[in-house]
């Protein structure tokens, strides 16, 4: 699905007892076999699409124990981590579609050498492009999800809450609305100022196309290691790793903190040594400072993997370790028909 | 949760609407009114039908445009550049009352529709009506109302912005008087389109 294309879902024709097609959103539904015209509402106001389930347990499974394998984790996570549970879990996401349209003035300034003033250079935009939002609609807890990509292969089906484990929505729809709508002009916004340092005037609007709740699967997997609870969560349609838990690896902490520490002295007097083979005072002095900031660079990033090596977090899970992965973004651009100027 | 579909029905007769594409426009096959599909209810719609202006050998059919009556006040702006350019070129800035063309239909590709509601906005031009659409395709509707007002104001914007120079500072009031509905003659040879008007 190109990022943009519609959801169906299918009904039953109250006229005909034919199969009705009813896009994402759409108020607006007819019948092809007796052509009636009816408007869809929903008791919550609301289309709700539910994504099947693609990933099965044995390919869950696979891919986790992949992931126990990959990055700075325990060594030994592969063989002594267990499974205590895994399952699969449906979460509500509200995702909007639509166009995000901007005007945006502004200047440039450029910074001038030492005897020259600041150049300041006018700038136009206008933004014309398709967005989709998404955003969690629960308290996912600890699961570190807060957004979804749909993959072009996902199935929709009519949704069907008696068949699935899911959480209750716990924000409003209107609420939930109006925050999406908000982020896409925010958007727009964002992509019209481009180089631009100081905005004088801007406005932004925002076109719906569609509104639903969707029912994303995933799998949770729960396991030990050594006595402590970790867990993952995979996405069920890609099996891809969205968010987790893992002991990091002691050797690496070391590793890091003792080849940290020596990579940072050896290009402290690297730099050093060259300023006193150039001569010049100043040169000396600039390579020092030089040589100073990138030592402490290292020392900064060394700490940070020794400090926190003991857990790595994958995905947008909060907390203290070592942050993998990347994080779900809640605005995606749909490139086709993007009407953009820019001067 | 529910998913309830609803009949929809003549505004004027009250006879379910029947249709074959999803058109925010609805013929009544009863009594032959149109009626516009808002908010998930059918209301009467105040519309008129424009007779081509010029002839083609190519199929007529009528493209449904928003026609947005507002009045734009500025009260400051700021254009860096491009005064020579303005002057030269005639181009004079969008102020007072006019009507906003918007094409309201999705099956009319942007490149056309874009093109055509900013020359018609800047012309506005002499409509003549005719009564029906005389056996030619009317091309469906899909751009609810609601959003034709803010479509009209984005349309203010980009003229603003595009003539020569670079806009810098602006403080307006862009005031809708009201919307209606206009079919305009179009001639179409496979996916291009030429304005019949």
């Amino acid at each position: 699905m190109s990022a943009a294309k519609k959801i169906i879902i299918s009904l039953t024709c109250p006229n005909c007892g034919g199969q009705v097609e009813a896009e994402e959103g759409e108020n607006l539904v007819l019948c092809k076999y007796c052509d009636s015209a009816f408007s869809l509402t929903t008791d919550e106001g609301i289309g709700k699409i539910m994504y099947r389930l693609d990933v099965t347990r044995e390919k869950a499974e696979s891919r986790f124990a992949g992931w126990l394998k990959d990055g700075p984790k325990a060594k030994d996570l592969a063989e002594k981590a267990e499974i205590s549970e895994a399952y699969p879990i449906y979460l509500p996401f509200w995702r909007l579609v639509g166009r995000g349209k901007a005007c945006v003035c502004g200047v440039e300034v450029k910074k001038g050498d030492k005897d020259e003033p600041d150049r300041r250079i006018p700038h136009e935009s206008l933004v014309n492009r398709e967005y989709i939002y998404s955003d969690i609609a629960c308290d996912p807890g600890d699961l570190g999800i807060t957004a979804i990509r749909v993959p072009d292969h996902a199935a929709a089906v009519q949704f069907n809450d008696d068949a699935i484990v899911t959480f209750g929505v716990t924000e409003s729809r209107d609420d939930a609305y109006a925050a999406g709508a908000e982020e896409i002009k925010r958007q727009a916004l964002a992509d019209g100022k481009r180089s631009m340092d100081e905005i004088c005037f801007s406005k932004a609007f925002f076109f719906e196309k569609a509104f639903s709740l969707v029912y994303y699967p995933f799998w949770i997997i729960r396991y030990t290691y050594e006595d402590r609870a970790y867990f993952a969560v995979l996405d069920g349609i890609t099996a891809e790793i969205i968010s987790g838990r893992a002991p990091g690896n002691a050797g690496s902490q070391s590793t890091a903190a003792a080849v940290g520490g020596t990579l940072a002295g050896v290009v402290l007097a690297a730099f050093i040594f060259f300023g006193f083979a150039l001569g010049a005072l100043e040169a000396i002095a600039l390579l020092f400072a030089f040589g100073v900031i990138i030592a402490a660079g290292i020392i900064i990033f060394s700490y940070n993997r020794f400090r926190y090596g003991d857990e790595i977090l994958e995905g947008a899970l909060k907390g203290k370790g070592l942050k993998r992965g990347k994080k779900q973004r809640s605005i995606e651009t749909n490139y086709e028909n993007t009407y953009d100027m820019f001067n | 949760m529910s998913i309830l579909l609803q009949p929809l029905k003549c505004s004027a007769c009250g006879a379910p609407l029947k249709a074959k594409e999803r058109d925010r426009m609805l013929l009544c096959s009863h009594c032959g009114t149109l009626s516009l599909v808002t908010a998930g209810k059918t209301a009467p719609v105040n519309f008129a039908i424009a007779a081509p202006a010029i002839e083609s050998r190519d199929a007529l059919v009528y493209i449904p445009f928003w026609i947005v009556n507002a009045e734009v006040s500025v009260t400051h702006e700021k254009i860096s550049g491009g005064g020579i350019s303005r002057m030269v070129s005639g181009q004079k800035q969008m102020r007072g009352v006019r009507d906003f063309y918007i094409c309201a239909a999705d099956a009319v590709p942007e490149e056309y529709a874009r093109v055509w509601n900013m020359e018609l906005t800047l012309k506005q031009p002499e409509i003549k009506t005719v009564p029906d659409f005389a056996g030619s395709e009317r091309v469906v509707m899909t751009m609810e109302q609601e959003t034709a007002g803010e479509n009209a104001e984005f349309i203010f914007l980009r003229y603003e912005a595009e003539i020569p120079g670079t806009l810098q500072e602006l403080d307006y009031e862009f005031r809708v008087n009201s919307t209606k509905v206009l079919y305009l003659p179009a001639y179409k040879k496979s996916t291009s389109y030429q304005l019949g008007v």
